[in-house]
């Protein structure tokens, strides 16, 4: 079969052989990346389901900046991680904290982990399983 | 049917993960791409890395591969990026507040 015979009244988003979802893979790598490590450091205040649930949230807030905004600003690749990472410890400390009702300290210690970890083994990751 | 603040943050999450689908497939990037990267100093530009190697200053890795790699899917110049970055973050903001409002005060 050449080209597409699906008829044009099929919007584009039902092509899903065609579908690119590097991003999301790198989203989700991420953050089951930093779901443990938070949860460890909030498992007296919220259950797994719960601490899976703002991660998700509050990543999905900062982690597109850090990679469509930091990662791609023309900055030299040390300059763009590293304030990515202060970007994303700083979002992410003031979105759990007030989602979860939790003091500030509690959030920054876990999301400086949290950050730390996944800045330290997601590249090793996408390098092993993709390159 | 009456739904509790804890499952409308988790609706607001099944919305914004369809939201960073979109954005996935708009923005173009290709891990496969990134091949041709310098492997060794992003591995070496890790926490335990920079330790280890303060004085290294490289250059711009990087760049071509999250935003001028294809000719779409720049943030700074395809609205329709933008437009789906603040979809998901007001989805997810939403999805939080719905959370807030389930839990009650710490005392």
């Amino acid at each position: 079969m050449h080209g597409d015979t699906r008829p044009s009244f099929i919007p584009q988003i039902a092509k899903a052989d065609s579908m690119n979802f590097d991003y999301l893979y790198t989203f989700t790598q991420s953050n089951l990346l930093e779901v443990p490590i938070y949860f460890l450091i909030y498992r007296r205040f919220l259950t797994f389901r719960q601490t899976l649930l703002i991660v998700t949230l509050a990543n999905s807030c900062t982690h597109p900046f850090v990679f469509f905004g930091f990662m791609g600003s023309g900055w030299s690749y040390l300059t763009s991680v590293i304030i990515a990472e202060m970007f994303a410890v700083g979002g992410e400390t003031g979105l759990h904290s007030f989602a979860s009702k939790l003091s500030w300290q509690r959030p920054f210690f876990a999301a400086l982990v949290a950050n730390l970890f996944s800045w330290q083994v997601a590249p090793a990751l996408t390098y092993l399983f993709f390159l | 049917m009456k739904l509790s603040y804890e499952q409308k943050a988790w609706l607001c999450l099944l919305a914004v993960l369809f939201a960073l689908t979109m954005l996935s497939e708009r923005s173009g990037y290709s891990i496969r791409d990134l091949k041709t990267v310098n492997w060794d100093v992003v591995l070496m530009l890790t926490p335990s890395g920079i330790v280890n190697n303060l004085l290294l200053t490289p250059e711009h890795y990087l760049r071509p591969y999250y935003s001028q790699h294809s000719e779409r899917g720049d943030l700074f110049g395809d609205p329709a990026m933008v437009v789906l970055l603040l979809l998901v973050g007001c989805m997810a903001i939403l999805g939080l507040l719905s959370f807030r409002k389930s839990r009650k005060p710490i005392a």
